[in-house]
């Protein structure tokens, strides 16, 4: 009895410490590179502090046009995975115009752009884009890189992916509204 | 008595120990995670819970991270590595030595008065929070408060604040409100204007319309069956010119052909007003009252396609390496008469559809390799399976094949990628593909949230099985067959009832 009592002791310890994975998040873009998604019962965690730099508010301007980035780090889970990641909320003032072109942060208030994971030499942070009115084309890779303790890049790579340009605004396909040419130099704030 | 005593010690120490194996930082969360989901999962592969898209407040846990050790160096890895030839950071060496070590950040404390040596190790714990270094405190972030004096849950204006503002604020709004004094008029409602339609001959057909509130006078209506083209004449309304006439074999009241003529053009012709019919028939061949057709034989219909040369020639060349290392996408759409007509990139790197699709019935395009900027870095990545804009499209094609008349059979969407080629074919009710519910389905699959459950879906399995669980899960439709495409034949890949994937040979 007493030696099924230590079994089932042992069995326990061993089920309880099989729960869960902790990997680094830098990770993740291995998961992606395999094809095989996040593995159920994986913690992706920032182990090592990679987000820290980023957190913050970062301003900067170019095209005429001046970006203020909120970037958090959150914690999500989902289906059986949690997932360290960086989201950003933003405002686009275009002086074009003279108003805010494209803010996050009001309305159905969502983050438009999300983590997705560190390349694998670390250069660069690549985040998903999905602008507003996204399914006209507003949509993407967007690229960030810390240049120095205080400034930072960002680009997009614009998919462009439209549905039906026949419902878009004017029968057209949505002009991008982040960089996509070159990277736009922020400032942390 | 010792051996109970052992046995209580030992039970003590193996949780003890069991627990320390999580190398979990408990201080950070507490079970919102779900772990207790997952943990009872059977699947193999995901949890039995509904998929509700990502989370962005429930279930997470967001806090800033002031003061976590600068890596920032190891971040600007291209200083050692500028063209990515494959130089090692330091942290990727270390990396290779021995696994990063577990962190446990301890839980951040705010001093209760202030005290400059203390002050500048303040951290703030709340999401969005900001240090007052005067004050040594933590400063609640702003967010946008919206007015809504009417509580429809539209607002007026709204204002940044770290505390609700006076009067009637919420923390949430659904859009500008058109009346913030009504709460019956705003956005849903249309700001309570309706259309009317002028019907001066009272057949039910309109010749003009507008939005008012109210009715603009004598002879305008609210609902219509068309355009009138007589509007003097209740005996003239949808035609003017000669008869129309239809046919109707299998006589269950919807037409298969339809055309003007002056007189009967033949045997089997029926006088369209005498006999108005309910629509487009989808099968003239089987009698059916709600126009439900049999399911199309997809399997016999992808036999006939790998039979056809120029569809095998087209596929070959979708599946060339050299086209999935492009990186823009490219495919080909068929027209009516068979033709495979090239479609390039829109000018970024998706591919841009016809500016006239009526005469298409299906396309194919490629999702490209992930590839690497050699001057840049950046590594370029697309989801290997279709998209939510590729689903759109897929109830988009049926409903054009259908409102055109072409070929059901020939109707659906391909992708090709690292993953293979894949068809996506419809076999939902023709019921969905009617104009309302295609362009509310349409709006529905390629919403901002939805893309955002795609992408999630594809962050856990960006395969066959992902693109399942969002069809599923997310967008919750049985409409869709998926259809893996090979040289020697083809397979229905679905989920079986305990979600794990099912592959059913084509014969």
């Amino acid at each position: 009895m007493k030696k099924i009592t230590i079994l089932f002791i042992l069995l326990l310890f061993v089920l309880q410490s099989k729960a869960q994975n902790i990997v680094a998040v830098e990770k993740a873009v291995d998961y992606w590179d395999a094809g095989t998604g996040i593995p159920v019962g994986t913690y992706l965690k920032d182990i090592n502090n990679l987000f820290a730099p980023y957190v913050g508010t970062w301003k900067g301007t170019i095209n005429n046009k001046t970006y203020t980035f909120f970037i958090t780090k959150i914690t999500e889970s989902s289906n059986g995975r949690i997932v360290d990641k960086l989201i950003i909320y933003h405002t686009i003032f275009d002086h074009t115009v003279g108003y805010i072109i494209e803010d996050s942060r009001i309305g159905k208030a969502r983050p438009h752009i999300t983590g997705r994971f560190f390349q694998k030499n670390l250069a660069y942070y690549v985040l998903t884009y999905i602008g507003q009115n996204s399914k006209c084309g507003r949509n993407g890779e967007v690229f960030i890189k810390k240049a120095s303790a205080t400034t930072m890049l960002l680009k997009l790579s614009a998919y462009g992916e439209v549905g039906d340009v026949r419902r878009c605004p004017g029968g057209q396909k949505e002009v991008q509204v982040l960089p996509t040419e070159s990277f736009v130099t922020l400032t942390k704030q | 008595m010792k051996n109970k005593y052992f046995i209580l010690v030992f039970t003590f120490f193996c949780l003890l120990v069991g627990q320390s194996s999580y190398s979990q930082d408990w201080d950070d969360f507490d079970d919102d995670f779900g772990w207790d989901d997952f943990s009872n999962d059977d699947s193999g592969w995901y949890g039995d819970e509904d998929f509700t898209g990502p989370e962005w407040n429930g279930g997470v846990v967001v806090y800033n991270d002031y003061h976590a050790p600068d890596y920032s160096e190891y971040l600007n890895a291209d200083l050692y590595d500028p063209y990515n030839y494959g130089y090692q950071s330091p942290l990727e060496e270390d990396e290779q030595q021995e696994d990063p070590p577990v962190r446990t950040p301890t839980t951040p404390t705010t001093p209760a008065t202030p005290d400059p040596e203390v002050c500048s190790l303040v951290v703030c714990t709340e999401p969005g929070a900001t240090v007052d270094r005067n004050k040594c405190e933590c400063v609640a972030p702003q967010k946008p408060w919206y007015l809504d004096d009417d509580g429809d849950d539209y607002y007026a204006s709204y204002k940044f604040a770290s505390e609700k503002p006076s009067g009637n604020y919420k923390d949430s709004g659904i859009g500008l409100d058109c009346d913030d004094n009504d709460a019956s008029k705003n956005e849903g409602s249309e700001c309570g204007y309706k259309m009317w339609y002028l019907d001066w001959d009272g057949d039910g057909y309109h010749s003009d319309q507008t939005e008012e509130l109210n009715s603009p006078g004598v002879g305008w209506i609210l609902t219509t069956k068309g355009v009138d083209c007589d509007e003097m004449d209740p005996d003239k309304n949808y035609y003017c010119g000669d008869k129309m006439w239809y046919t109707d074999n299998d006589n269950d009241g919807w037409y298969a052909d339809l055309k003007g003529a002056p007189y009967n053009p033949g045997s089997g012709w029926i006088e369209y007003t005498a006999k108005p019919p309910k629509g487009q028939d989808c099968d003239d061949t089987k009698s059916s009252a709600n126009n439900i057709c049999a399911p199309l034989d997809d399997c016999a219909e992808i036999k006939k396609l790998l039979a056809n040369q120029k569809y095998r020639d087209m596929l070959a060349k979708l599946e060339d390496p050299n086209t999935l290392r492009l990186h823009y996408e490219t495919g080909y759409w068929q027209d009516k008469n068979g033709n495979y007509n090239e479609m390039i990139a829109n000018g970024e790197r998706a591919v841009a559809m016809p500016d006239d699709i009526s005469t298409m019935e299906n396309f194919n395009h490629v999702h490209m390799n992930d590839w690497k900027d050699l001057i840049t870095g950046e590594l370029h990545s697309s989801y290997p399976m279709p998209s939510p804009a590729d689903i759109a499209k897929l109830y988009g094609v049926n409903y054009n094949s259908r409102s055109n008349g072409l070929n059901l059979s020939n109707t659906y969407v391909g992708n090709t990628s690292y993953l293979g080629s894949f068809q996506m074919r419809y076999v939902g009710s023709p019921d969905n593909l009617s104009a309302v519910n295609f362009n509310k389905i349409y709006d529905t699959i390629v919403s901002d949230e939805s893309e955002a459950a795609y992408i999630l879906a594809m962050e856990q399995n960006p395969g066959v099985a992902g693109l399942l669980t969002f069809l599923k899960d997310a967008l919750k439709t049985s409409d869709i067959a998926l259809y893996k495409i090979e040289a020697t034949g083809a397979s229905k890949i679905e989920l079986d009832a305990n979600n794990k994937i099912k592959i059913t040979p084509c014969n």
